[in-house]
């Protein structure tokens, strides 16, 4: 399998001088097998060139979309992805169930007014919606499988696994560790007390979600996990939604993963402040059994 | 009085390294007047460096005091405002003006912004600054310090965008950085905000028949700014809100094709850049 990083970023696009080397796109990742069906995870502002690259190729394509979530900087690219707009391709959007709105809907009315002054009538493509019930899974293809778990963000945040001839990539964003509090519907105005007992309902419903995540994690060749903060981040702003890299460190590590992709860089962070945070990570875990890597816009990492 | 460009780009930010010149945000610009009153025009993802360097001043302390107009509410023109750290602040107040789009409020659109779904924000009421929705239409007066402010409804696609027309002195700058003219010319509205502006910015897209729905490049070519501006005699013609694939050596070879022999200085806005009027 071959994975290609199309937007790295978190929260907000960051064009500009100091974002040139690491890349100003939010989240886009394809996962390539060699055959159809094409693999994307999210639908930032990076699936524009590679919906370019796809629409170039021509042809009819089978393009399966994973959303995380639907917060903005996973979905903004959409309307700028262009196999949207060519007859003969099929699309099919995933991400967690929920009742009280629908994938269709939300998918809908990010290219719409007031918006964008589109709408999906002008789509030629094939588009379908699957809302996955928690740790739902399915076979794309022969021998291509996806598995899913639910994260520690607000509404829908779902962690996607894919498996293809032995190998497996884990796309794990956006998510708080399981620590301290359920992100759900709630509004959390400011940081809690990370000092202060966690209702033992509340310890149970993290317990499980962490649970699931670090087996769907197990034996994973690659895990991609939001580590937008420093531990320092984290503790200032833990309602946020997002993890340090000593949560993934410790998801992967427990799952028996090989390598970790830091992932979904703070937009303020600068290429040369994002160099010194890898060279703080990897000192800090180099004796671990970890392969630990940062993700940059174009980058391609090889699983064979 | 001067224009400060901190977002140029139509549609969605285009990072990389082919457009580091001219610059990869989406729009936003800011206008000072001569005695350091400040309003800005549109939010898209310029706004956002913007907002930091604020906050070394009142607007770090919770003293500040925006007008934000916001031409019309398509998300390259609201995005950066969830990251536009001064709305945050306890003690700033924005006020926030825009017209009506498809039968919603400029306070309705940003609210559904912020809806849940697509944002951990929830709603505009956990921004903890003061809001404000001053309500004045089209061909609307204020003033802001110093500057004195003219709004007016400009044509775009199936509905309107706000031209904003700001005078300090005797000068003139006119900002309509997203504007096309179905009818196939400037209609007289836009002539008249625009007339002998010592500074018209003005949208790089054109009105073409059938492509006015998608974003196809070849209407990003300066003709209707080139028109307008004759119509109008300004004096000098920037053009901004360029397309997400034009790179910086596409840009300077679209502003030679323009020609040279107008009668007003043609120019393209650079993020980052400043102009003085």
């Amino acid at each position: 399998m071959r994975v290609q990083f199309w937007g790295v970023r978190g929260s907000i696009p960051v064009p500009g001088p100091l974002t040139q080397r690491y890349g100003g796109n939010t989240s886009c990742i394809r996962v390539d097998t060699g055959a159809q069906p094409v693999i994307i995870f999210d639908s930032g502002t990076g699936i524009r060139k590679l919906g370019q690259q796809l629409a170039a190729q021509g042809g009819e394509q089978e393009i399966h979309i994973f959303i995380s979530h639907a917060h903005w900087d996973h979905i903004q690219g959409l309307p700028f992805f262009e196999p949207l707009y060519q007859p003969g391709n099929r699309i099919t959007f995933y991400s967690r169930k929920r009742d009280e709105f629908s994938l269709r809907d939300i998918i809908h009315k990010v290219i719409e007014d007031p918006y964008f002054p589109l709408s999906h009538e002008d789509w030629k493509a094939d588009v379908r919606f699957v809302e996955l019930e928690d740790g739902a899974g399915a076979e794309l293809a022969a021998g291509l499988v996806m598995s899913s778990s639910r994260l520690n963000h607000p509404l829908i945040a779902n962690a996607y696994r894919i498996d293809h001839g032995g190998r497996a990539v884990v796309y794990v964003t956006d998510t708080a560790p399981f620590d301290h509090m359920v992100l759900d519907r709630d509004f959390i105005p400011k940081a809690p007390d990370l000092t202060a007992p966690v209702a033992p309902e509340v310890a149970d419903l993290l317990s499980r979600m962490k649970d699931n995540l670090v087996r769907l994690c197990a034996g994973a060749d690659l895990v991609i996990y939001d580590t937008m903060f420093t531990d320092e981040e984290y503790n200032r702003n833990p309602h946020w939604g997002h993890s340090a890299a000593s949560h993934a460190v410790e998801v992967c590590e427990q799952a028996g993963a090989r390598h970790l992709v830091i992932f979904h860089h703070a937009p303020e962070r600068t290429d040369d402040q994002m160099d010194r945070l890898m060279e703080d990570i990897l000192a800090r875990y180099r004796d671990r059994n970890l392969s630990i890597s940062p993700a940059i816009e174009g980058r391609v990492i090889e699983i064979d | 009085m001067q224009i400060t460009f901190w977002g140029v780009r139509a549609l969605v930010p285009s990072p990389g390294t082919e457009t580091t010149v001219t610059g990869g945000n989406t729009l936003c610009l800011t206008v000072h007047g001569e005695g350091g009153e400040t309003l800005a025009i549109d939010a898209g993802t310029g706004i956002t460096p913007w907002g930091r360097s604020l906050l070394s001043g009142p607007f770090g302390r919770g003293q500040g005091e925006l007008d934000l107009f916001i031409t019309h509410p398509h998300y390259d023109h609201i995005q950066g405002f969830p990251f536009f750290v001064p709305a945050f602040i306890p003690g700033n107040t924005i006020r926030l003006y825009g017209s009506n789009y498809c039968k919603r409020t400029m306070e309705q659109v940003l609210e559904s912004q912020m809806n849940p779904i697509f944002s951990p924000i929830q709603t505009l009421k956990n921004l903890n600054s003061n809001l404000l929705f001053p309500e004045v239409g089209p061909g609307g007066i204020l003033s802001v310090g110093t500057l004195g402010v003219r709004l007016e409804t400009l044509p775009h696609v199936t509905e309107q965008a706000m031209g904003v027309r700001v005078t300090e002195g005797g000068r003139v700058l006119v900002l309509a950085p997203d504007v096309n003219y179905p009818a196939g010319e400037v209609p007289p509205e836009a002539v008249a905000l625009y007339r002998g502006a010592d500074v018209l910015v003005h949208d790089v897209r054109s009105h073409r028949p059938g492509l006015e729905r998608q974003h196809a490049r070849e209407t990003f070519d300066g003709r209707d700014a080139v028109a307008a501006a004759a119509a109008a005699g300004v004096k000098k013609l920037v053009l901004t809100h360029f397309h997400f694939d034009s790179t910086d050596a596409e840009l300077d070879a679209l502003l030679d094709g323009l020609g040279h022999d107008h009668p007003f200085e043609i120019e393209l806005a650079r993020e980052g850049s400043t102009l003085w009027i």
